[in-house]
């Protein structure tokens, strides 16, 4: 096996592994990495293939692909984040509602219907308070309902502190 | 068997002293089994690097791990005798990706805790994550065959390249690819660039327009961290009621909440940055000027820049000149600006589009990376800010990093 197959191979081996991890994990950063290290596999095995050349430099083409294809990742990523960022200040959330995926525990029912636009217009307080509720007693009913009580509390004076995105605090951390 | 036909090849060619002279002082990667070890144990760190970022549920971890991935990335790269993309993956895939991810964590603000919660960081059940592992093995495996069944050699564009080498006003040949042969590329690249800042603006920008009066017109997302580590919740009863009664894993932003006032802070960074940064800016113009015979070139160039641009937003540094708005757009959009003017003018000096007369190729393409490198620094900065290169003085970064 040569260096540029033994590096291609690896450069698979990581668009599968961020192929898989774009599917199965839900946090919506998480996703970001994933395409990014998918974006790395797909680079490696560009950069691999063009090792084959006879003599010792490889073909130039494919390099300057892949510093052209570094740069527009990294604004994908941006914009990705961005759009991450006004999703979580819209919604307080952090991941998006797949009704096929839901293990047993993660999600109250009915909590879906939360995501109707009605509901998302009203701001953040209440919402918010009802998904940490309904998650709380899923995720960790051990810890019980003084933990709730301070949650809620905590969202309620912020969102009272007059702070325009006060009330969107933490819902990534209950979902 | 076909490793030692290439290995034979290979040396061959190396007696032959067929490497260009810009090259050559580069080594053939010949597989000595050393070197054959020190591949297996890159390409193994890789794999084990990219599982456990995207299997940890500390989503701190994960880019944590990601910007160590990207820098062995970069050893990987420099591995395979590609050096350009060496030196741009270190500064832009593993440096500023991780200083976006890590500022958005900053932002999303109890994100670091989440991971701890049961049934939230994986999409479903065993079964279901199974079938996806069971089906993207079956693809990476057929993937993995065909790229087995490629012939062990194949030239590539590399002859074309090398036979107009001369035509290109440069002789380290990615950057001629990428400003001479294949301009058109950078061009439109350089626009995806401006697209994603637009678009970053776009959507930080309702609630920046909103936050503005109150924060002194920050973009809002980072106002988002302040809410748990900022100076607001140092006095009054929220410290008391805060989220970060709910885990055990958040000592790291309470210990924070005790921190000195913004100035005092930092004088070992403060003056770290005083003395680095003049450095920073004679290496970006280095990068830039040797980009034409040796790795090098616009992107490496504007992304150390940009890392000075963060380090000085990191360390607060107050002086300096100072940007008006419209004099950031300006910046922004240089390097198109000047992109497309070279183009147009060898229009009117009828040619085609971006095709340089050789006796100033060398000329124009300094110029165009020159103007490009600080606007791509510009950019990497802008999208770091949502959207916006300049705003008001006293803003200050630092607790999207910390938190």
């Amino acid at each position: 096996m040569t260096t540029g197959t033994l590096y291609a191979l690896c450069g698979l081996g990581l668009f599968g592994i961020g192929l898989g991890g774009i599917i199965l994990r839900t946090h919506l950063l998480h996703k970001i990495i994933a395409t990014n290290v998918i974006s790395s596999g797909v680079f490696l095995v560009l950069v691999a293939l063009a090792d084959r050349t006879r003599g010792g430099r490889p073909d130039p083409v494919p390099h300057a692909m892949v510093l052209t294809g570094i740069v527009v990742a990294i604004s994908a990523t941006a914009l990705a984040l961005g759009l991450l960022r006004r999703f979580y200040r819209e919604t307080g959330r952090c991941r998006l509602p797949e009704p096929g995926s839901l293990a047993p525990g993660s999600l109250a029912p009915g909590s879906l219907e939360r995501w109707s636009p009605e509901r998302r217009s009203e701001g953040g307080d209440a919402e918010k308070g009802n998904a940490e509720k309904g998650n709380g007693e899923k995720g960790n009913a051990e810890k019980g309902n003084a933990e709730k009580g301070n949650a809620e509390k905590g969202n309620a004076e912020k969102g009272n502190g007059g702070e325009a995105s006060g009330g969107k605090g933490d819902g990534c951390r209950t979902w | 068997m076909r490793g030692g036909r290439k290995t034979a090849d290979r040396t061959e060619n190396t007696d032959e002293g067929i490497r260009s002279k810009a090259y050559s002082h580069r080594e053939v990667s010949t597989m000595s089994p050393v070197l054959w070890i020190l591949d297996a144990l890159f390409c193994a760190s890789l794999l084990g690097l990219a599982w456990q970022t995207l299997r940890t549920r500390d989503l701190f971890k994960a880019i944590v791990l990601y910007i160590v991935f990207g820098l062995m990335m970069a050893m990987a790269w420099a591995r395979l005798d590609a050096p350009d993309v060496a030196l741009v993956e270190a500064a832009i895939g593993a440096g500023v990706t991780g200083v976006l991810l890590l500022s958005t964590l900053g932002t999303l603000s109890a994100a670091r805790g989440e991971g701890s919660q049961r049934g939230g960081a994986f999409a479903s059940a065993v079964p279901v994550a199974g079938l996806v592992t069971g089906l993207v093995g079956c693809l990476v495996g057929v993937l993995a065959v065909a790229v087995w069944q490629l012939p062990v050699e194949s030239p590539g564009l590399s002859a074309a390249v090398e036979a107009r080498q001369e035509e290109s006003g440069t002789s380290n040949p990615v950057t001629a690819v990428l400003l001479n042969f294949r301009a058109y590329d950078t061009l439109l690249e350089l626009t995806v660039l401006l697209l994603a800042v637009l678009g970053a603006e776009v959507l930080a920008g309702s609630e920046a327009a909103g936050s503005e009066a109150a924060e002194g017109g920050v973009a809002a997302q980072e106002t988002a961290p302040r809410q748990e580590t900022g100076p607001r919740q140092e006095t009054g009863p929220r410290q008391e009621t805060g989220p970060r009664q709910e885990t055990g894993t958040r000592q790291g932003p309470d210990a924070q909440q005790e921190r000195p006032p913004a100035a005092d802070r930092d004088p070992v960074l403060r003056g770290f940055v005083r003395l680095v940064a003049p450095a920073m800016i004679v290496v970006a113009g280095y990068v830039l000027w040797i980009g034409g015979e040796a790795p090098g070139g616009a992107f490496p160039s504007g992304a150390v820049l940009a890392a000075m641009s963060f380090l000085l937003m990191l360390a607060r540094a107050e002086e300096g000149p100072r940007l008006s708005r419209r004099g950031g757009r300006w910046i922004l959009v240089a390097g198109l600006i000047v992109f497309w003017g070279v183009g147009i003018a060898m229009l009117a000096a009828e040619r085609r589009f971006l095709e340089y007369p050789v006796p100033a190729a060398k000329g124009l393409v300094l110029l165009i990376e020159a103007v490009a490198a600080v606007s791509i620094a510009a950019t990497l900065v802008a999208l770091y800010r949502g959207g916006r290169l300049v705003r008001r003085p006293r803003r200050t970064v630092d607790s999207e990093f910390r938190s």
